[in-house]
């Protein structure tokens, strides 16, 4: 029995006293990856950032439900601690500009104290960069800052700052859509390979649902801010139970 | 590890809001003294503080009227000046964007409000108090009309550049000549921003001191409305007798203090009912 | 030859869609215009003109001597050094912005971060209220209110407690003194710089923050984070307000005390250049140089002032550019 990275038990947000989602029971075993789909303004950033309470930031939100993450109920402990628990890639690369690439990835383990010296700090870096497969484009680069690099590679960046936290889970939010096709097949092939050898889940957004068979176990798919449908990708592949899901699937809505 | 992130997180927000309070507080205090050192002389000369001529030293307290006047004067007058050079130099550099001469006159605008107002005082002191050979209210006008340009220069700017293109193009398309659209469209649209422009420049030289020093006299004998006689400012009054010993113009300096918070903060209010951003 | 120079510059109609009485308007408004144009240019010659004299009489003593000795007994006792007043508006300038710093980045988190909406509001209108307000209004507070306050209860038991140390090594007189012009000058550059921290702290994309606070920091790392983010505008809202605190006229010259000194003790009475042209102008008709030293003391503020006001503009634009 593999252990549950993320439960979510009837949560709901509302932002303003508009409902954005309502009612998600959603859960995720460990080491696997949850593809969230649906069309736009359904409520799929909105999800994520409910998942490591980004949205506390967000004036007159409400949050209700549960949300566990690897047992620890993230609404009733510390944001910092659920923040510190997930990594988190956004739609649009973001590096620190002010920060160099090394910079960028040892941020989050300095910040946290996650490494006793420099030596293992280097360390904690190029496993990030690797898993991120960056390393070998940046290797000799390391102090440039990060404008010098690709939109893709940038991203890819972005990746290895969120894994030098030491994720329990990694939360995407449409990590490939401004990124070229060769750089999104490097993401995805990092992320297949970082569940396969690594203790860490992953929740990616994503609105092309060929990227989501290609790499998810699991989808969801969110409607107008509910759940319409919750499932094994296979499944879901051969025989989604919903209308809307078989036409979002064909690309119809 | 995590105890000393609390701790340090805890005592930011602590320190943060307190250095926040501390920042704000003066102004309090500044109003609250002005209140409390203000009212009393007031109280003592009664309406007459708005019309009679100061006191001799050592003697009552007499009033401000002279230069209560001649701050109204030197307002007035100096927007007069100040006003139409403002507006002809934003409508120019609105709307001949391009132009060397506009660019021009948008950087040199800004790069007035660098410019030490002393040294304002000290060139209208060369170039209109030396050739007239007098002080005048005149000479005040002037120096505060240079002080007054690049503020209400850059309000315009920002009210006419906030005139949403489409209206414009309506009125070419129109028929009406640029003049026309100018006026007729631009202007009053943005009839509200140009008028707080306006009244800011007014409220900053109602406040101004330093270039007044060496250009309008100190006309406090009686009151004048003469543009080339020798003048005076609530300001420049304050300024002068907080410097003397003798405490009863000590008093005539904080009743006139609280007459120039009186008038800023009409003006302050009535420039923000209108709007909501200030130019620094 | 000029007149050619001047037409080239009228916007050219081809291909434009505006009317050919246009150029009316143009070179209706083009006098106003130029009005602007005519302050810099009387503002540099007069300047330059006037403070001529005395530089080329004294030189580099203007800066480096701090007798001020005007005369009219003779032109060998004439003696005019600036380095007093210089020292003073530099000393006065550097303690204001560097209180004015913590106190406006601690604005900017309260207002930003911390205030309910209706608290904000009411923290950017009394900044507002204060960047407006007559300046002598500060200088009277400062010297009738202030400066006893502090002389009683921070400069003397500082002066008895740490005598040796050489800021506090004098006594405090009156109290107007370098520290109070700074303290004054602080509290009226902190809207000023405030104003150009907060600006920059909202233009911070918001994907930035939520990367920040996806790394796990606390509102405090969030907010040294944010600052590093900020890092060019920083340091330009230091530069302009060392600017605006070294022009500043009428409050210093009520609060600084008015005397030639070059201390290190920030007890002791100073001069800044401003102040010393407000106090010492109106008399320098009736002596030889006089007149001529203010004017190149003038001319050194100008400097001053093009310094910190350039480099302060070009790290605002760098800051600028960051995000778009």
């Amino acid at each position: 029995m593999r252990k549950v990275a993320l439960l979510t038990e009837n949560l709901g947000v509302k932002i303003g006293g508009k409902e954005i989602l309502r009612n998600l029971n959603i859960e995720l075993p460990e080491r696997r990856i949850l593809a969230v789909m649906g069309p736009s303004g359904s409520g799929k950033s909105t999800l994520l950032r409910a998942v490591n309470r980004l949205l506390d930031t967000v004036p007159s939100c409400e949050v209700s439900g549960r949300v566990v993450i690897h047992g620890v109920d993230a609404y009733s402990s510390d944001p910092y601690k659920v923040r510190r628990l997930t990594g988190m890639v956004f739609q649009v690369p973001n590096p620190f500009p002010n920060m160099s690439i090394y910079d960028n990835v040892a941020i989050g383990p300095k910040l946290n104290g996650l490494v006793k010296d420099r030596r293992e700090l280097d360390d904690l870096v190029r496993w990030a960069l690797e898993r991120a497969m960056l390393w070998d484009e940046v290797r000799e680069r390391l102090k440039d800052p990060p404008h010098k690099l690709s939109g893709g590679q940038q991203q890819r960046l972005c990746l290895a700052r969120a894994l030098a936290l030491r994720p329990k889970l990694l939360l995407l939010d449409e990590p490939t859509a401004n990124v070229d096709p060769i750089n999104a097949a490097k993401i995805e092939e990092a992320l297949r390979s970082l569940v396969e050898t690594q203790e860490i889940s992953i929740i990616f957004v994503t609105h092309t649902p060929h990227q989501a068979m290609r790499i998810s176990d699991y989808v969801a798919f969110l409607y107008m801010g509910e759940l319409v449908e919750f499932g094994l990708t296979q499944e879901i592949a051969l025989n989604p139970k919903h209308e809307l899901t078989r036409r979002f699937l064909k690309g119809e809505v | 590890m995590v105890d000393v992130r609390e701790v340090k997180e805890k005592a930011f927000i602590v320190i943060s809001s307190l250095l926040a309070i501390l920042a704000v507080l003066p102004i309090f205090h500044i109003i609250f003294s002005v209140l409390y050192r203000g009212i009393p002389p007031i109280l003592a000369a009664g309406m007459g503080f708005l019309t009679e001529v100061p006191p001799p030293p050592g003697g009552g307290i007499g009033g401000i009227g002279p230069s209560l006047v001649g701050t109204f004067m030197l307002a007035l007058t100096s927007s007069l000046i100040g006003a139409p050079l403002s507006f002809a130099s934003a409508l120019f550099s609105v709307e001949f964007p391009d132009n060397p001469i506009s660019k021009g006159v948008r950087t040199l605008s800004k790069a007035l409000l660098q410019i030490p107002s002393i040294l304002v005082g000290m060139l209208v002191y060369t170039l209109v108090v030396v050739p007239m050979g007098r002080f005048s209210m005149l000479a005040g006008s002037v120096a505060l009309a240079i002080m007054m340009i690049p503020y209400v220069t850059t309000y315009v700017e920002e009210a006419l550049e906030s005139v949403p293109k489409t209206y414009k193009e309506a009125g070419y398309s129109l028929g009406f000549s640029r003049t026309q659209v100018v006026f007729k469209i631009s202007v009053s649209i943005a009839k509200r921003g140009i008028l707080t422009g306006l009244l800011m420049g007014f409220a900053k030289v109602t406040g101004e001191t330093a270039p007044l020093l060496f250009t309008v006299g100190k006309q406090r004998q009686e009151i004048s409305l003469d543009p080339l006689g020798y003048s005076d400012s609530i300001s420049l009054l304050i300024f002068d007798f907080i410097q003397t010993p003798y405490a009863n113009w000590h008093e005539v300096a904080w009743g006139a203090a609280l007459v120039l918070t009186s008038i800023f903060l009409t003006i302050f209010l009535m420039s923000r009912s209108l709007t909501r951003r200030v130019v620094l | 030859m000029r007149i050619v120079r001047v037409m080239a510059l009228i916007p050219s109609i081809r291909g434009s869609l505006l009317p050919r009485y246009d150029k009316g308007f143009f070179l209706s408004l083009l006098p106003f215009a130029s009005i602007i144009f005519a302050i810099f240019l009387a503002l540099a010659c007069i300047v330059a003109s006037v403070s001529q004299q005395s530089i080329s009489k004294f030189g580099v003593r203007l800066l480096t001597e701090s007798v001020w000795r005007p005369s009219e007994a003779g032109e060998e006792f004439v003696s005019y050094g600036l380095l007093a007043p210089l020292y003073g508006t530099l000393v006065t300038s550097v303690t204001a912005a560097a209180m004015a710093l913590p106190l406006s980045l601690s604005t900017v988190y309260f207002m930003e971060e911390l205030a309910p909406p209706k608290l904000r509001e009411l923290f950017s209108t009394l900044i507002d209220l204060m960047a407006g307000l007559p300046t002598v209004l500060y200088g009277l507070w400062g010297v009738e209110v202030m400066i006893p306050f502090l002389r009683d209860n921070l400069m003397a038991p500082l002066h008895e407690l740490l005598p040796w140390v050489p800021l506090f090594s004098c006594e405090p007189l009156s109290g107007a003194s370098l520290l109070s012009a700074g303290m004054v000058l602080a509290i009226m550059i902190i809207p000023f710089m405030h104003s150009l921290i907060r600006d920059a702290y909202g233009s911070v994309p918001m994907t930035y923050r939520e990367a920040i606070l996806s790394l796990g920091a606390n509102r405090y790392e969030y907010f040294k984070m944010m600052l590093s983010l900020i890092k060019p505008a920083i340091i330009a809202s230091l530069l302009l307000g060392l600017g605006r605190a070294s022009s500043e006229t009428v409050a210093v010259a009520l609060v600084v005390g008015n005397s030639f000194n070059v201390s290190p003790c920030i007890f002791s009475p100073g001069y800044t250049i401003p102040s010393l042209i407000a106090n010492q102008f109106s008399e320098s008709n009736f002596y030889p140089y006089m007149q001529s030293a203010l004017y190149a003391g003038g001319l050194v503020l100008l400097i001053l002032g093009v310094v910190f006001s350039t480099t302060g503009l070009i790290m605002m634009r760098k800051a600028r550019e960051m995000y778009g």
